[in-house]
């Protein structure tokens, strides 16, 4: 559904002047990979990773300086006009809706530029906020509607013409996790019903939540891209272990918790469980023949999260948002 | 969507009590100034003038409209939409030249009869055809002004300012295109205002429907050039904007 192939753009710096060189910067550098139909793709990285040069090639608004990109089967920069009627684009953030007039007129607005027959316009403006749960506040200006209410506005446009391959550019970025929980939770359903998005994203817990799989990217470069579930493997070593003691052995964990290759011992919701933290992570084996030769059975050597999986690849910086 | 914007930007109130007396009051200025002159006719010619200049003033305010799009980030949305820029922004601000032909009108029968012209009150309606002619071309031209302003926003204020002073100074508003060096006076029968304007004095002093007839088609004819001219800087724009990548999501 989505081919991308050797995909380059670089910028120019500064004006363009007659007959002089100008530096450039390298927004995406020979990124390559596809997306099959019905699969939600998690596009991660740190700001300025290019993920969002990556999301306006895509939707037709940027041209790449070269490679190619297939969007539904079509050529991004040859066949603009047929990959537009079969994308959707959500962006977050507070912009990108008409605030003066209600949600209803907003989305009749968009329904007619897609194209949609001027006899359904008004059923399907109803119909998707009947499913963005925006009915109630239908008529009134998008200007009073709260930072949820009004990027689940921004999804029901992204769908307004119907499309099979939705663009998600940090759909929940400044949402509060209320909102933006409700707000996963539509994408859910938008996955289900099989269409084909591409989310990019800074929450790692958003993208485990909602991503088949996952692109990590910086510098304009693809890292690696794997499943959600199996991300961790590409560290090809364990990052801690999961341990339940005993109510008797409290003194163990306090012992366990001065040992050198301990970085943390975090508590979790189970009833005396814990999730041990070593530093460096190579040494899973000494902690755990230590937890054996202390009497803690109940163990579980834990593949690295995809946060994990994130700071190791790209750095810290890659947590900056 | 166009008209839905209209009621938030005037109420019926804020519209006759506030801007058609604030218009009106522009139109009076010059057309004491034109009295002041004492030369016969100069009243009725400059009042017919900047009545119908309104329309053009008016219409000028797509200009600010297209550039709110930029602020408000719907521009790329249009822009990646299947739509047609150039027809989305002829479409976008259709309430201005509408809002624009509600005050020219206003402007012209209010000054009419406060200055007891000497045409009938039924020349001022048949009037109304060609002002209706000349919301549509100008809107045309604004469009083009619009569009300028979207690719450099900076110039945002400079452009439909400019815009509108070609107007009132070289279309016949206050003084006849005829009275500019040559050069000038070509460049007032392309731009949009100057035939419509020419057909209205035609109207209201009896001339020949002739004459009133070829100057609308000639007013018809800019409409086109600047219609086409819109739709083609539009295209440039979008395609300048995904080459150098200045068309921003946010």
């Amino acid at each position: 559904m989505i081919e991308v192939t050797e995909l380059c753009r670089t910028f120019s710096k500064g004006k363009r002047l007659r007959r002089t060189e100008h530096p450039t910067v390298t927004a995406l550098d020979r990124v390559s990979f596809s997306v099959p139909t019905g699969e939600t793709h998690g596009i991660l990285g740190p700001n300025g990773a290019g993920k969002t040069t990556l999301i306006k090639i895509l939707s037709t608004m940027l041209v790449p300086t070269s490679g190619r990109a297939v969007v539904a089967g079509h050529d991004v920069v040859s066949q603009t006009d047929v990959v537009r009627r079969r994308i959707g684009m959500v962006f977050g953030g507070d912009r990108g809706l008409y605030d003066r007039i209600s949600a209803r007129q907003n989305l009749a607005f968009w329904a007619t530029l897609y194209r949609v027959d001027p006899r359904r316009v008004d059923a399907r403006a109803a119909m998707l906020l009947e499913r963005v749960g925006l009915t109630d506040r239908a008529d009134e200006p998008v200007e009073r509607f709260s930072r949820g209410m009004r990027q689940r506005l921004h999804l029901a446009r992204g769908l307004v013409g119907d499309p099979s391959v939705l663009f998600l550019d940090e759909p929940t970025v400044g949402m509060d996790p209320v909102a933006a929980r409700e707000f996963r939770s539509l994408v859910g359903e938008l996955r289900a019903e099989g269409r084909t998005i591409l989310l990019t994203t800074h929450d790692m817990g958003e993208a485990e939540a909602l991503c088949d799989r996952v692109t990590l990217v910086d510098h304009g470069r693809v890292l690696v891209t794997e499943n959600t579930a199996d991300v961790g493997r590409t560290l090809g070593e364990p990052q801690g272990i999961d341990i339940v003691l005993a109510p008797h052995q409290s003194e163990t964990l306090e012992s366990l918790s001065k040992l050198p290759e301990v970085r943390s011992v975090e508590r979790l919701s189970g009833a005396h469980a814990f999730r041990v933290h070593t530093e460096p992570p190579a040494s899973v084996e000494t902690v755990m023949r230590w937890l054996v030769d202390h009497g803690v059975l109940s163990l579980q050597v834990r593949p690295p999260t995809l946060e994990e999986v994130y700071v190791r690849l790209i750095g810290k910086r890659g947590l900056t948002v | 969507m166009s008209f839905a914007e209209l009621p938030t930007t005037y109420t019926l109130r804020s519209w006759t009590v506030g801007w058609v007396i604030r218009l009106g009051s522009q139109a009076l200025f010059f057309v004491l100034l034109g009295r002041l002159t004492g030369a016969t006719g100069r009243l009725e010619y400059m009042l017919v003038g900047n009545s119908v200049a309104v329309v053009a003033m008016e219409t000028m305010f797509v200009s600010a409209t297209a550039v709110t799009e930029r602020f408000q980030g719907t521009f790329p949305l249009l822009v990646v939409s299947p739509a047609n820029m150039g027809l989305v922004y002829l479409g976008r601000g259709l309430h201005w030249p509408a809002s624009g032909l509600a005050s020219s009108f206003a402007v012209l029968s209010a000054l009419s009869l406060v200055f007891s012209s000497p045409w009938h009150w039924w020349q001022v309606v048949l009037a109304l055809p060609l002002l209706v002619l000349v919301a549509v071309s100008t809107y045309c031209y604004a469009c083009l002004i619009a569009a300028l302003s979207l690719r450099n926003v900076k110039f945002r204020t400079l452009y439909p300012e400019t815009g509108a002073l070609l107007l009132t100074a070289f279309c016949g508003v206050n003084v006849s295109t005829s009275f500019w060096p040559e050069p000038l006076h070509w460049l007032a029968q392309l731009l949009p205002l100057t035939h419509g304007l020419e057909a209205v004095r035609h109207l209201l002093n009896g001339g020949a429907a002739s004459s009133v007839l070829l100057q609308a088609g000639l007013e018809i004819g800019c409409a086109a050039l600047w219609a086409g001219l819109t739709l083609l800087l539009f295209e440039r724009i979008v395609a300048a904007g995904r080459r150098d990548g200045s068309l921003g999501f946010s």
